[in-house]
């Protein structure tokens, strides 16, 4: 309960969360600092009249991704604090028993986010000013003009991860008010599931943002069919895709285990794929938390690149369409234009991603290691230790398929509906032209990162013998 | 009830405790008066599900009686809100297990003085005295900077009985305290008990199933289906109470054989009870 000293005694447990902070934060920092620097630049270069407006639109821009990068890593977060407590639950029961109260021990486990945080983000702000430096003496002679790398508005983005890490921290240890110090009283190692049912009210609200949501979609694309490009349009959808997405992150506990076991049936029969598939049953909601950063991620990056790939086609062959001029060897200009901006916010919703794998790697090691009793137990009565690590591979490949099948419908249908309404008044309407190459490196790409992530969880989990894990408890 | 001392240390009055899961009631509980003497090792036994748990529990705070009410020295807890049994439990009652129940990354030292800790403050000079009284007296003074896992079962309840007595509470509670422990140890533990009634004048509640461990005590109350059946005041020894615990169990199952039926063997229950009775 003394923040510090579970810090010392397993350092380990707390690396995932440092990194994620250090991520989110480097990434907020960067994007500032970055910003400076490029102010400071075209202001050298003469380009000054514009430099306000496009200084203006690039911080909202790197805010906004910032702010989604700081979601997801909230989200994995208090994931990983609400399982690391989990494992903790029978100590913390004794806590209770011997008279600490649970709103003292809540706020312990938020202070271990705090002194997580803190160092972290500390190290994100000393990269990021490093590379600021290099990239400033790269271009060194081109910037006359003074920029300011250590302006106090540059800690803003660490300090705003830090209270959010606190914050997050603070929620994922929202179930030690369940533990009751009876617990702690029982010899027989009989744990209170943890996740109890998903509530009605995450129900009521899903399915409230969701027809809302997807109302405003549909009418938004209804207007835009009739002939005319409104921003009311583009605001109905804008809201509407959000309320949406909202609704499905929301819904999460209800929309997901349902899927897992839609995966877990789809990824085999085996003994080894079947016991994976009840691990994942045992925890719906640990696990819908795990995945849905996974999904917010891969539905963004899918969502820009439809959008932006049905934007170039339907230009391009408007431009066809107006005859053998079209629009005079500006098209290639405008596909250079347009790719390159799908590339830099695939690019920016990229940290995201990393983020959110490294949340999935994280709730898998700490699984493992709650579970070393029963994959002992298992190894003890015959199964091979390479089978084990299949079975945990199995695990990590059932989260991100899950993931993957949620996310990419999803970002393509706000994708293509976001090219609707801004095109389809000029060309009519058209069906989405779907980047496969973006949809199967960004999958393939995640499952990988995920295999390779549960190997060290699989390999630490058989590398003691049956009789040690059997004894631990 | 029987216990002469003017103010009793605890105190039930007509507890009941009903387990209601998915409309099928179980009582645990049913009306129980009881009153616990000051400076006393009572011990509390019963088969097992005979709800000796559930009174101790519920004597210690941990859980509401369904009616009737619970005192702790002249305070009556089942009104207390949450927050003040939590405290009412950190400054004003102790507790031993069977699983020991120690911190696993505190040392010794530090499980001891946990209790405190847990106060958000130091002892001061006269308990940081008594705590190293307690930790001579139980011979702890060589292990306390080692961790629970260094030191011997008998090692780890004696370190969990010193966190106990640290802060000196009005009652402690021992729930199989020797379950864990091969023979010696747990002589050793039981004599350090009745050494800390005798010579502390710490009043003690010991649930248990064993004779034995049930000898060391001045007064054992015996529970079956929820309710205190009979008491042993004096003359107290393993072979009363193990005849006492046979009685109640040969009465339990010729309760159960006659709710049985004719079809069950009448001739089982006593010859069980005969070779039950030959180990002891």
């Amino acid at each position: 309960m003394n923040p510090m000293r579970e810090l010392r005694s397993n350092p380990r447990q707390f690396a995932p969360s440092f990194l994620v902070v250090f991520i989110a934060a480097l990434f907020g920092t960067v994007i500032m600092q970055g910003i400076e620097i490029l102010t400071a630049w075209m202001s050298s270069a003469k380009i000054v009249s514009e430099s306000d407006t496009a200084q203006g639109l690039l911080t909202t821009v790197g805010l906004l991704f910032f702010i989604i990068a700081l979601f997801v890593s909230s989200i994995v977060i208090a994931n990983t604090f609400s399982i690391i407590i989990a494992g903790r639950s029978r100590q913390l029961a004794l806590l209770r028993l011997i008279g600490a109260s649970s709103r003292r021990l809540r706020r312990a486990a938020s202070a271990e986010g705090l002194l997580v945080s803190i160092p972290s983000a500390v190290a994100a702000f000393l990269v990021s000013t490093a590379l600021a430096q290099g990239a400033a003496a790269y271009l060194g002679g081109q910037i006359t003009v003074e920029s300011d790398l250590l302006s106090p508005k540059m800690i803003l983005p660490g300090a705003a991860t830090i209270v959010v890490t606190w914050f997050s921290a603070y929620l994922g240890a929202q179930r030690i008010s369940g533990i009751s110090p009876i617990e702690a009283t029982s010899q027989a190692v009989e744990r209170r599931p943890e996740d109890t049912r998903a509530s009605m009210g995450a129900l009521a609200g899903a399915l409230i943002l969701l027809s809302m949501g997807i109302t405003l979609l549909i009418s938004g694309v209804i207007g835009a069919s009739g002939n005319t490009v409104s921003v009311l349009g583009v605001l109905l959808v804008a809201v509407g895709a959000a309320l949406t997405f909202v609704g499905v992150i929301v819904g999460n506990p209800w929309i997901l285990p349902p899927l897992q076991t839609l995966t877990g049936w789809l990824l085999g029969r085996t003994a080894t794929a079947r016991l994976a598939a009840s691990t994942i049953a045992r925890h719906p909601t640990r696990n819908a938390r795990t995945v849905i950063g996974l999904v917010i991620g891969i539905t963004l990056i899918v969502m820009f690149a439809t959008a932006m790939t049905t934007f170039r086609d339907q230009l391009l062959d408007y431009a066809e369409s107006l005859g053998d001029d079209g629009w005079g060897g500006f098209e290639e200009v405008l596909k250079t234009i347009i790719d390159q901006t799908m590339m830099f916010f695939l690019g920016m919703v990229l940290f995201s991603v990393i983020i959110a794998v490294i949340g999935v790697a994280n709730a898998l090691t700490l699984s493992v290691r709650q579970r070393t009793q029963e994959i002992g137990l298992l190894m003890a009565l015959g199964q091979t230790p390479r089978r084990v690590r299949r079975m945990i591979v199995a695990e990590g490949m059932q989260l991100s398929v899950t993931a993957c099948l949620v996310a990419v419908p999803l970002g393509i249908a706000f994708g293509w509906i976001g090219a609707l309404v801004l095109l389809s008044p000029l060309t009519g309407f058209f069906a989405p032209s779907v980047p496969w190459w973006v949809i199967i490196s960004v999958v393939a790409g995640s499952l990988l990162a995920v295999l390779a992530a549960s190997r060290a969880p699989a390999r630490s989990a058989t590398s003691i013998s049956p009789v040690d894990a059997l004894q631990a408890v | 009830m029987t216990t002469a001392s003017p103010m009793p240390i605890a105190q039930l009055r007509n507890v009941s405790k009903v387990f209601d899961p998915d409309g099928a009631a179980l009582v645990a509980l049913n009306q129980v008066s009881l009153d616990i003497a000051p400076a006393r090792l009572t011990a509390v036994m019963g088969p097992s599900g005979s709800g000796k748990s559930t009174l101790m529990h519920i004597l210690a705070g941990l859980d509401r009686p369904s009616s009737g009410t619970v005192h702790i020295g002249d305070r009556e807890i089942t009104a207390l809100h949450e927050d003040e049994l939590t405290a009412l439990r950190r400054r004003r009652i102790g507790f031993v297990f069977q699983a020991f129940n120690l911190v696993p990354t505190l040392t010794v030292r530090e499980n001891i003085v946990l209790p405190f800790e847990l106060d958000d403050r130091r002892p001061n000079a006269d308990e940081r005295a008594w705590i190293s009284s307690i930790i001579k007296r139980l011979g702890l003074d060589e292990r306390l900077k080692h961790r629970p896992s260094e030191i011997s079962g008998g090692q780890q309840q004696r370190t969990a009985i010193a966190r106990a007595l640290a802060t000196r509470p009005d009652i402690l509670f021992a729930d199989e305290p020797t379950g864990n422990l091969d023979g010696r140890s747990g002589r050793e533990v039981m004599a350090i008990m009745s050494e800390a009634v005798c010579e502390l004048g710490q009043s003690i509640v010991l649930v248990t199933h064993d004779p034995i461990v049930a000898a060391y005590a001045d007064r054992v109350v015996f529970i079956a289906d929820g309710t205190p059946v009979s008491e042993l005041n004096d003359s107290i020894s393993a072979e009363v109470i193990a005849q006492t615990m046979l009685d109640l169990d040969a009465k339990a199952e010729a309760a159960e054989n006659a709710a049985a039926g004719p079809l069950q063997n009448p001739v089982r229950s006593p010859q069980h009870a005969a070779e039950t009775g030959g180990r002891r």
